[in-house]
């Protein structure tokens, strides 16, 4: 891969897959580590993508299973509480284009499964379609966590209140 | 000439300069004619909620002789609208000027200001996946508007001219960024994994899960080995057992099919018997005779 390439992968994805890898893992510093692991995924086995929805699409992938992984890993699940948001965290994690709200932490409290499709969907921008590539799951399955997503969410919502 | 009073009014109106009394006549139709239909005029003339119509504007008619919005929409000329639906451009976030989430509603609204015709392009992404994208003419959008695409636009309209973007300073966080990364590369390359202090050696994570693996391997073959050792001390025992309870099943079978001769046995068994037990009586008896005699 030349130097020009991995430049281009790195604007063009370094917000995102940090953005979805602190949705996943919620720490700063284990989310800049997590990105240089992708990078280096990247580097390591420099798939051939056949368009921008792939490349986006493996970016995403790879970022969501490099994180279930070190979430599952005994270190991390040993160590680090992530249900939450923690307050010192909430300062790295910007969404571009949109106003901040309480939404977006008890977006992020969600289960897996909703969280991914519903922070896709609303805060990145991503189609359905898009969305079901990345996750590697059918399109119906990601509109009915969307839906139930939702309703989770307003409960979460009522709590807090 | 007077025909029904018609010709002699028009021509007094005419010389006098007076406004025509025909808007008031033709309330006086509307009102009948929605008394013939729901009788509701008259409360609400009474309470003055609603003035007839001066107008010409269809749309203040819907409360005044409620004809619903549907009727009234079809009845509107096109130019009317502020909203109208056009084809979606697929606008992404990075490209509109103003992005609205709701996912109350399951609604997420991108809004493009096109300054040359002073409207605004409103997208509309709805959690079934569909996209509609609006045209709304700012000139018509009333302030205290409550629909939403329109006051998503005007809000759009409002915002456009405060927001700067700042190229340079992306460009400096990218080159930080990168400069980061490859100073990660080269220090992996060279040194390997990251490594942490635990106790007296360094570890890296993947190091540290592989010793925490082999860890709880080791304690699950030990916990399997003595499950084994307890299952086979149990199975010893109870083969012991099983081997007493057979032969005393054997016995009696035996006794059960040949009787007699089981019984002969037995009976030749107890004479052996009393007899050694006779002969150790006299052993016995001897040897206490014979420690009185040295007594």
């Amino acid at each position: 891969m030349k130097t020009e390439q991995l430049e281009r992968y790195f604007k063009e994805y370094y917000d995102l897959v940090y953005r979805v890898a602190f949705a996943q893992i919620k720490s700063h510093a284990d989310t800049e580590d997590m990105l240089q692991e992708v990078f280096v995924r990247l580097l390591r086995y420099q798939p051939e993508f056949e368009s921008n929805e792939h490349e986006k699409a493996w970016m995403i992938r790879t970022t969501v299973n490099l994180c279930k992984d070190l979430i599952k890993s005994k270190w991390h699940s040993t160590t680090v509480n992530i249900d939450t948001v923690p307050e010192e965290e909430k300062a790295y994690f910007k969404v571009p284009f949109i106003e901040e709200d309480d939404t977006l932490w008890a977006v992020l409290e969600l289960p897996e499964k909703y969280k991914n499709c519903l922070y896709l969907f609303y805060y990145e921008d991503h189609s359905i379609r898009e969305i079901a590539q990345s996750l590697g799951m059918p399109e119906n399955t990601v509109k009915t966590n969307l839906r139930c997503g939702k309703k989770e969410l307003k409960n979460i919502i009522k709590k807090v209140r | 000439m007077e025909v029904n009073g018609i010709g002699s009014q028009s021509f007094y109106e005419k010389i006098t300069g007076q406004k025509s009394n025909k808007k008031d006549s033709g309330n006086e139709f509307y009102k009948s004619l929605s008394d013939t239909m729901d009788g509701k005029t008259e409360t609400e003339s009474e309470e003055g909620k609603y003035n007839s119509p001066q107008n010409t504007d269809i749309r203040s008619w819907v409360h005044y002789y409620n004809i619903s919005p549907k009727a009234v929409h079809t009845i509107e000329p096109e130019g009317e609208n502020t909203v109208v639906e056009c084809s979606v451009r697929k606008i992404t976030y990075a490209e509109s000027d103003n992005v609205k989430v709701s996912i109350a509603n399951g609604y997420v609204y991108k809004a493009q200001v096109n300054a040359d015709n002073s409207t605004v392009y409103v997208e509309q992404k709805s959690e079934e996946g569909t996209v509609k994208g609006y045209e709304v003419e700012l000139s018509k959008v009333k302030e205290d508007t409550n629909n939403p695409i329109e006051q998503m636009a005007l809000e759009t309209w409002n915002k456009a001219g405060e927001s700067s973007k700042s190229t340079n300073n992306i460009d400096s966080k990218w080159d930080e960024a990168l400069l980061q990364f490859y100073n990660f590369v080269e220090d992996r390359v060279k040194n390997g994994a990251p490594k942490f202090q635990v106790g007296g050696s360094e570890l890296s994570i993947d190091e540290w899960n592989h010793l925490l693996e082999k860890i709880d391997g080791n304690l699950d073959d030990i916990k399997n080995q003595m499950a084994e050792r307890i299952k086979k001390i149990k199975e010893s025992q109870d083969n012991n057992k099983t081997d007493e309870i057979s032969e005393k099943v054997i016995l009696e079978l035996l006794r059960n099919r040949t009787g007699n001769d089981i019984a002969e046995s037995d009976t030749a068994e107890s004479d052996i018997v009393e007899s050694d037990t006779a002969e150790s009586d006299t052993e016995k008896a001897e040897s206490v005779t014979k420690s009185e005699k040295d007594f």
